[in-house]
């Protein structure tokens, strides 16, 4: 019998179009082949044993593929065709809303309106609008970044925002924090962000968890919901976030913003990165500031939560090119833009090979970002700032040291200070009298711990304190004093 | 292994009108090289007879007009390297049916549109794993 092999799988039988073969059905064919020309093995059968989807066997005109069909005897002058069938097709929309929740969404005549430029967008249209309305997203956090993220969210139609954040407003987050403002001051964020979801979309199913997210209450919060943007302003939340989505399968639209710096990426998405994949580890607390103490310039989360909101209503929609597996870096004083690849970490202990992580766990974060103080370690004695204020006014011999930044010192100077950035402390420690008490201070009392763990390092001996709380907390005190000097 | 191809003008122009034309359903065809193996220098549009593609998004070349390709080809000194599809409306990455019918060694190439017009074109091979080549036109 003649077996007419398709050009297209040449390559596997010797490169031979035309073979004569002995056998008389389709099996015995297959048979003969396997064994006549083993590499065709795995280009005609799965790992099953199972004939390859793209496999067809002719008879003639007929077709044979079906395996019932297989063991018919046939004409010794037929001529058996080996042929791929080529297809495909273009993706299935990539969505992670389910297909089901989609079709029981509709729209009255006021939302066709309202949404009327969402819907003559090719890529979004009813489909991708109704993907928006049937979404269900938790906003891990309302301030700066939040700010942008939830007004973008509830104006482009997101059925379900879900809020969380413990924090109460005060005055130094209207720099940024545009969703607040001064009626707000010293409510909860999650109020006013309700308000202002409310007052874009009142269709909108608002939830507000006045909250912080712990290890205990994480999952009960995320989970069952399609997608959490993370616009936290610290490592422990960010962790944790992470930790609890990729248990839950749920992906993240991370954000962070810092001075003029600003990052967005989408982790936990599919098979992708996670946090720990990109930032094995926190840099030690106290060395990268957070906002709140470093400063960021107030369009910056405006920009990162404006692309983050942007990441997550593609992933919704389903289309375009996405930051999974990538970090997008903004420098808006120089204005440039980055992608970085995140590769997935194959050691990572929670999304790797062998995952150490299997819950979410009360985990030491403190101990984690290096803050913690190791048993073995001389515990830092630090000052309250009544105490520091009192010592002050017994005139007792002390050195204090300020180890913030000229421009931070430009906003509030410490009388009587030395100024001794952290970099240059170890270089320095000569202009310290070790005999009598030294006393370092800073903004929020975090890098103070770390200028004294950089001296004890470089061998300094003599004794060392912290200013509790730093500047921030000193401020109050002094102020209220008579004679005060700051 | 060959990371790179070329495209030929012709067959490049060729590839193009067929997407503009089969839109807003699939357009497919097979890719021939002349005398280079690693160059596309002639094309030719295939009918899609795939049933349901209401929605535009199948695309199927029956395997005996294939057959008959192939022989024709044969007749002709050129040789089958590849084929194209369309996506209309989508990226030209490979969806999952794609990678299901994917012949090792063969090359693929998929043009995207939108609007009815050709936004992107990438080509894709399956060795081992399924890497994209350079397309060089």
């Amino acid at each position: 019998m003649n077996v007419y092999i398709s050009a297209t799988l040449r390559n596997f039988f010797g490169k031979n179009a035309r073979l004569e073969t002995a056998a008389t059905s389709i099996r015995e064919i297959l048979n003969w082949l396997k064994d006549e020309y083993p590499e065709s093995e795995k280009v005609l059968f799965d790992e099953n044993g199972k004939l390859r989807s793209f496999i067809r066997i002719y008879a003639g005109e007929e077709n044979r593929t079906a395996e019932d069909k297989w063991d018919t005897v046939l004409s010794k002058d037929s001529e058996v065709l080996l042929l791929p069938a080529i297809a495909g097709g273009a993706p299935e929309n990539d969505s992670i809303i389910p297909e089901e929740r989609r079709k029981t969404v509709s729209f009255d005549d006021k939302e066709i309106e309202r949404f009327g430029r969402h819907l003559m967008l090719r890529d979004i249209g009813v489909k991708g609008q109704k993907r928006i309305k049937a979404a269900r997203v938790v906003i891990a956090g309302a301030g700066a970044l939040g700010s942008a993220v939830i007004q973008y969210l509830a104006a482009a139609g997101v059925g379900t925002i879900k809020v969380v954040d413990f924090d109460d407003v005060s005055l130094e987050n209207l720099q940024s924090q545009v969703i607040h403002t001064t009626r707000d001051l010293n409510r909860p964020k999650v109020a006013s962000a309700k308000d202002i979801v409310r007052n874009i979309n009142r269709n909108i199913n608002f939830e507000a968890e006045n909250t912080k997210l712990e290890a205990e209450n994480i999952v009960d919060i995320i989970d069952g919901y399609d997608l959490v943007i993370d616009c936290t302003d610290n490592y422990k939340a960010r962790y944790l976030i992470n930790d609890a989505c990729e248990l839950c399968d749920i992906p993240v639209v991370f954000g962070a913003i810092y001075q003029f710096e600003g990052q967005v990426g989408i982790f936990n998405y599919k098979d992708g990165p996670c946090l720990r994949c990109f930032f094995p580890a926190p840099p030690p607390s106290g060395l990268v500031p957070t906002c709140a103490e470093g400063g960021a310039i107030s369009p910056l989360p405006g920009i990162i939560g404006s692309i983050q909101a942007n990441e997550a209503l593609k992933l919704i929609i389903g289309i375009g090119d996405h930051l999974a597996g990538k970090v997008l870096t903004v420098d808006s004083l120089y204005l440039r833009f980055r992608i970085l690849d995140v590769k997935k970490d194959k050691e990572c202990p929670l999304c790797g090979a062998h995952p150490t992580i299997k819950g979410v766990q009360d985990f030491d974060y403190d101990d984690f970002c290096g803050l913690k103080q190791k048993e073995e370690e001389i515990p830092i004695e630090g000052f309250t700032p009544e105490e520091l204020a009192k010592r002050i006014e017994n005139g007792d011999a002390m050195t204090i040291v300020d180890v913030r930044e000229p421009h931070e010192r430009a906003i509030q100077k410490f009388p009587n200070a030395l100024v001794i950035p952290i970099g240059q402390l170890a270089r320095r420690q000569n202009e310290l009298d070790p005999e009598i008490d030294t006393i370092f201070v800073c903004k929020q009392g975090m890098r103070s711990v770390l200028a004294i763990n950089t001296l004890r390092e470089a061998g300094y001996k003599g004794p060392m304190y912290n200013l509790k709380g730093g500047i921030d907390a000193m401020k109050d005190i002094m102020f209220s004093h008579e004679g005060a000097w700051l | 292994m060959i990371r790179e191809i070329g495209i030929a003008g012709g067959a490049y122009t060729q590839i193009c009108e067929e997407a503009i034309r089969a839109y807003p359903e699939e357009g497919c065809g097979v890719l021939f090289s002349g005398e280079d193996p690693h160059r596309v220098d002639f094309i030719k549009a295939m009918k899609n007879t795939a049933e349901d593609k209401e929605n535009g998004d199948r695309f199927h070349i029956d395997p005996l007009d294939l057959f008959r390709t192939e022989q024709e080809a044969e007749r002709e000194g050129r040789q089958i390297i590849g084929f194209f599809h369309t996506h209309p409306d989508r990226r030209a990455v490979l969806s999952q049916t794609d990678e299901q019918y994917m012949i090792p060694g063969m090359l693929y190439i998929i043009v995207s549109l939108s609007g009815g017009r050709v936004t992107e074109i990438r080509g894709y091979k399956k060795e081992k794993e399924i890497m994209e080549v350079v397309l060089r036109i």
